[in-house]
């Protein structure tokens, strides 16, 4: 019987959790944390985690942080304008005027980078158990809207993953679904 | 009389329960071998600190007990499996080090490290912290 994965798919960190004997546990990265930097490092190498962010002095410009705060929104929106001016990735207008992030003239959508630490979280929580995963639920904070959470249901679905619910953060409700 | 869909739940349920502690016995077993091989881990990494300010203090005190003590103190941790990560002039790797700043020289090459980094039996007990080389950039 294959388990429902958790994930709490942060801007800063992100974790997951199985249900276990009625109880939630969560689980460790291969790296042995219970959390896992939401950062992203696209370019000659894509790593994804701590590697990553131990690296983003020396690759600012090819490192993604902060992703979910691009997720669902326009480019026009104004709060994209402000993250302009302080992230050091390009943020550009990608496909219907949303925000999407340039590396080196190849342009990524949150979508996809969200993607990218979805599928280490996969790879991390398989290997933990054992046993392959399809199945999750994703939390999104209680703010986010109708775009947000389908551009959040959508990155779980570039992992790889049947996304079975979109939970909002307050309150988590994982464990009655799981 | 138990219904159909009764029966079905209570057997899902123990198909559930049965296949979590099935994994949960796995998991114990490999925990039981990680427990044993990485016990001093939480030890060991406090102690490393301690290496570094004993380090500090030999490159500022000329005391023949004092190198001596640190030498048997490294010698200790070096037995337990501690093993310093080189970093200086090697190529920046972000799997076992943190780049802190970028100053003039070799691109992409350690060129200071501000805190060794160290393994225990092969895991990354702590990252170097170092400082990597950039082109310099040139003024007019």
């Amino acid at each position: 019987m294959s388990k429902i994965l958790g994930i709490d798919l942060g801007t800063t960190n992100s974790a997951m959790a199985i249900m276990e004997g009625g109880q939630p546990k969560v689980i460790p990265n291969q790296e042995g944390a219970n959390t896992t930097p939401s950062v992203v490092a696209l370019g000659s190498a894509e790593l994804v985690g701590v590697p990553a962010k131990r690296q983003q002095v020396v690759n600012p410009k090819n490192t993604v942080f902060s992703v979910k705060r691009l997720m669902g929104s326009k480019y026009s929106d104004p709060e994209i304008s402000n993250l302009k001016k302080t992230m050091p990735y390009n943020i550009v207008s990608g496909t219907n005027g949303m925000a999407a992030i340039d590396i080196d003239g190849k342009i990524f959508t949150p979508q996809e980078i969200s993607a990218k630490i979805l599928v280490k979280l996969k790879i991390d929580a398989e290997k933990f158990l054992g046993h392959s995963i399809r199945d999750a639920v994703i939390t999104v904070p209680a703010y986010f809207n109708d775009a947000q959470r389908s551009a959040t249901k959508e990155a779980g679905q570039i992992a790889g993953f049947d996304v079975k619910r979109i939970l909002q953060k307050k309150p988590v409700k994982l464990r009655a679904l799981m | 009389m138990v219904d159909d869909e009764k029966i079905l739940e209570l057997e899902n349920n123990w198909k559930r329960a049965l296949a979590d502690y099935k994994n949960l016995q796995k998991r114990f077993d490999e925990e039981k071998v990680s427990v044993v091989q990485f016990a001093n881990i939480v030890l060991i990494s406090r102690l490393v600190s301690v290496l570094d300010n004993l380090e500090m203090v030999c490159d500022h005190i000329d005391d023949v007990g004092l190198k001596l003590t640190y030498k048997e103190f490294s010698q200790i941790l070096l037995d337990e499996g501690l093993t310093e990560i080189s970093a200086k002039g090697k190529q920046f790797d972000s799997h076992t080090m943190e780049a802190i700043e970028m100053i003039d020289g070799e691109k992409d090459k350690v060129v200071e490290v501000t805190q060794k980094g160290y393994m225990l039996k092969g895991k990354i007990l702590r990252p170097a912290r170092v400082k990597v080389g950039k082109v310099k950039e040139e003024r007019i």
